[in-house]
């Protein structure tokens, strides 16, 4: 099919004056072939995240600029119980844009376009609700993620709802992940396949136990996390939970870092120095900016050969900047102090990700001995620190896991294991 | 004068020395502080065989239990208690208490000074041990208490505590009032007690409700007596039910400019917050009225944004669409957890006013238990999809 490609509003140009406005709704739409559908007891949802460039053309102004993002959505009702369904924006996102608002961010560039502007925002906005036997689509303005977007969609009816998660890459960003073939890191001969909860723990504890330099020879810091799911689950939890790719290290990149760092501002995005397990570095990192680039968690993620039920299985590394430092063993010049009870930050991470909704258990695994504070080790950057020796293990489905659902795997207790010489075991 | 500055240089010369080199720098671990008037204030809630306790303390308190000061640097310790009077270990989710917590060598290192390892150390010891343990689950009969470094808010901190078993959860909601704010429990007291009985109206049924939100008053009023927000929502509960619910998504206590309903301002407001990006900019006014259904309390309350939102040019403008922000409002409070009904009646705005309105009033029921989506019930009235909406600009 030939798209036949209508031009809005043409002619606004001459009212313009100097500024213009001609948006491009082309049918099919320039992201056509990133459409994800997913469909649940009649109710099928299709999905998809224009890049800024196709935001821009389809809107006609720059909507990233003002950190809005848009997200296509059809809903296909044929539900046989004849119900109507509202799809719910707050829980894509609970600080989502009206469309009035965000035309509104535009109108000091252009005044005399408000409300064309305005009108258009409007003839594109998804319009609730979706009546039985049709099908209603258009966009949802929310706020604008980087490098890979999760988008949670929930339609409710009356004492009825159904869920639904889409995870996009924007092919546009140079996020740390695309620098690798996530398909194919491992040969198939190379995939250890585990069925049972035992064989899984066995297996995890015997995983390295911590990060390398790229030489392999010095030791950093602990490999404390484990994950267990399908990535889109996974990459959705965190990203539900405000946890930002990461772009790679670029001149452009290590530009935006170093102005955060002297103007102590937030980059959601910086770029994360390598450590190396398995002989290479991290396949994907994430972040979450907390005040500012001095307080920040970011973790590390290695995709390891184990496959439990056919299921991924990632090892990575948490610690959380509690300050930062100069130095020249990173290309970013700084380096972060971390909290020297690297448990603390495994903790937080377990409890961030529980509320998730996606963790559906959670065990802990022994990986080493202990690190008591009076005689701490330290990373590859000189900071100390003490563990229990614990790694945590999360296992992911799909959504929504109730808070209560949570199960707790009999495995090790690292409750038992005391950071203080003297401190007894309760 | 010139006579007089040798005297303070000599008095102030030492202490400044002192300061410079000494008591700036120095750290002595202080001795264990008097927990009793801080216990014997704390609010408590008792739960599913949890008891939890909680206060805050006053600045004169938190100098002398950390010998550092720090409010100066953004933190407020929540001293709190839980006994597990269930048969497993319980885990104390911290995040669900604050997302942004502060972890306690983080607090510390807030507190270090360079080239002064041996007073470094002194303070992470401290500020560890007064923590709130965290690192082993609570076990049953166990009683834990301690300091959770928290973000500071303004007046009564309402604390929701997650404690997690296995395939188990349960929550408790603290209202901690702030102790430097003696007002704050005389202002809530005097807003509960606001009708006395013979005033009240109690209604039983569905219908009965209905119908008397239907004549409760359209709108608010400003201080030209003009007709300016309508009051488009209905909230039914104890305080304790919908403040937690509305905190949950991200209101919070603030002063806005008055309007008027019932003729007197409102009792209550909050406006929107949000962690990692601009909140939508929701301000909500409550009135208490003296309707009682199935002996909860009614509350009016108007949701409304300025005109623009987050793009506002002037923060005091309203949207003319009043609408869009009650929606918006409504549907992010379905994830509140604790909705247990809603339902759309009549008789928000009217012609006086500017604000353009459907005239719907959600009626929204709030109650302790903890409800997902699925089940929130609705009240058999107004369809929405029968509801013809006001013609866009």
């Amino acid at each position: 099919m030939a798209p036949a490609r209508s031009i809005l509003l043409a002619g606004l140009l001459a009212l313009a004056g100097c500024r213009s406005f001609d948006p491009v709704v082309e049918d099919p739409p320039p992201f056509a072939d990133r459409v994800q559908a997913q469909a649940a007891e009649g109710v099928t949802v299709s999905c998809a995240v224009p890049t800024r460039a196709e935001a821009e053309a389809l809107y006609g102004v720059d909507l990233a600029r003002f950190g809005i993002q848009p997200i296509w959505l059809e809903v296909d009702n044929r539900d046989a119980d004849d119900r109507f369904w509202w799809l719910l924006p707050a829980g894509m996102d609970p600080h989502h844009y009206s469309p009035t608002e965000a035309a509104y961010a535009f109108h000091a560039d252009a005044s005399s376009l408000a409300e064309e502007i305005e009108g258009h925002f409007r003839e594109l906005h998804f319009a609730n609700p979706v009546p039985p036997g049709s099908k209603v689509s258009g966009y949802l303005l929310v706020n604008l993620d980087e490098g890979y977007k999760a988008v949670d969609v929930d339609l409710m009816s009356r004492e009825a709802s159904r869920s639904f998660t889409f995870v996009f890459v924007d092919p546009d960003f140079r996020a740390d992940f695309t620098r690798v073939d996530l398909d194919a890191i491992w040969a198939p001969e190379e995939l250890v396949h585990l069925d049972t909860e035992d064989e899984l723990r066995a297996a995890i504890a015997d995983l390295p136990t911590c990060t390398n330099d790229r030489s392999g020879e010095s030791e950093g810091d602990p490999l404390n996390l484990v994950m267990v799911g399908e990535r889109r689950e996974v990459f959705a939890a965190m990203v539900r939970r405000g946890w930002h790719a990461t772009e790679l290290i670029t001149r452009g990149s290590l530009w935006r870092t170093v102005k955060s760092f002297l103007s102590g501002s937030r980059y959601r995005y910086s770029p994360i120095s390598p450590l190396y397990v398995y002989g290479r570095p991290q396949d994907f990192s994430a972040q979450k900016a907390r005040g500012s680039i001095n307080e920040r968690n970011h973790m590390r993620f290695w995709q390891t050969p184990l496959r439990f039920r056919g299921r991924e299985v990632w090892v990575g590394q948490i610690s959380r900047d509690i300050g930062v430092k100069f130095t020249l063993k990173s290309p970013t010049i700084s380096t972060h102090v971390i909290d020297p009870d690297v448990d603390e930050a495994r903790r937080y991470l377990l409890e961030d990700l529980a509320y998730s909704q996606t963790v559906v258990s959670v065990g802990f695994v022994r990986a080493q001995e202990r690190v008591t504070r009076e005689a701490p080790r330290f990373n590859l950057v000189g900071d100390p620190y003490f563990t229990d020796g614990h790694r945590v293990v999360m296992f992911f489905e799909r959504r929504p896991v109730a808070l209560d659902a949570m199960r707790f795997l009999p495995w090790d207790d690292p409750g038992k294991v005391r950071i203080l010489t003297e401190e007894a075991a309760p | 004068m010139s006579r007089r500055a040798p005297r303070i240089a000599a008095v102030l010369g030492p202490g400044l020395l002192a300061g410079l080199l000494g008591s700036c720098a120095s750290f002595d671990t202080p001795p264990p502080a008097d927990l009793g008037p801080v216990r014997s204030r704390a609010v408590e809630e008792t739960d599913e065989g949890v008891r939890a306790a909680a206060a805050l303390l006053t600045s004169d308190e938190l100098l002398a239990t950390f010998g550092l000061d720090l409010e100066a640097r953004g933190v407020q310790p929540l001293w709190l208690e839980v006994e597990n009077g269930t048969d497993q270990p319980l885990f104390f989710i911290v995040t669900g208490l604050d997302p942004e917590y502060f972890a306690p060598l983080e607090v510390a290192h807030l507190h270090h000074r360079r080239f002064s390892g041996d007073r470094n150390r002194r303070v992470d010891e401290h500020l560890a041990a007064l923590a709130f343990d965290n690192r082993s689950g609570i076990l049953p009969g166990e009683v834990r208490s301690g300091f959770v470094y928290t973000n500071p808010s303004i007046g009564t901190k309402v604390v929701d505590l997650d404690l997690l078993g296995d395939e188990w959860a349960t929550t408790l909601t603290l209202f901690v009032p702030d102790p430097a704010d003696a007002e704050a429990a005389a202002r809530r007291s005097t807003i509960e007690a606001r009708f006395s009985s013979p005033e009240l109206v109690h209604l039983e049924d569905d219908a009965e409700l209905r119908a008397a939100l239907a004549d409760l008053p359209c709108c608010a009023q400003d201080a030209t007596g003009e007709h300016v927000a309508p009051l488009n929502l209905a909230v039914v509960g104890e305080i304790d039910r919908w403040v937690p619910a509305f905190q949950r998504r991200g209101y919070r206590y603030t002063e806005v400019s008055p309007l008027s309903a019932f003729q007197r301002p409102q009792d209550a407001a909050g406006r929107r917050n949000a962690r990692w990006v601009d909140a939508q900019p929701h301000v909500v006014r409550f009135w208490q009225t003296p309707l009682r259904f199935r002996s909860l309390p009614v509350w009016l309350a108007a949701v409304e944004t300025p005109r623009g939102g987050r793009f506002a040019r002037e923060p005091d403008s309203r949207e003319a669409d009043a609408d869009a922000a009650r929606d918006d409002a409504v549907v992010d409070l379905l994830y509140c957890q604790n909705l247990a009904r809603m339902g759309f009646a009549r008789g928000a705005g009217c012609a006086a006013s500017r604000a353009r309105t459907d005239g719907v009033r959600v009626a929204l029921v709030f109650d302790e238990r903890t409800i997902p989506l699925d089940e929130i019930r609705f009240f058999d009235w107004e369809r929405l999809v029968d509801i013809p909406r006001p013609s866009a600009p």
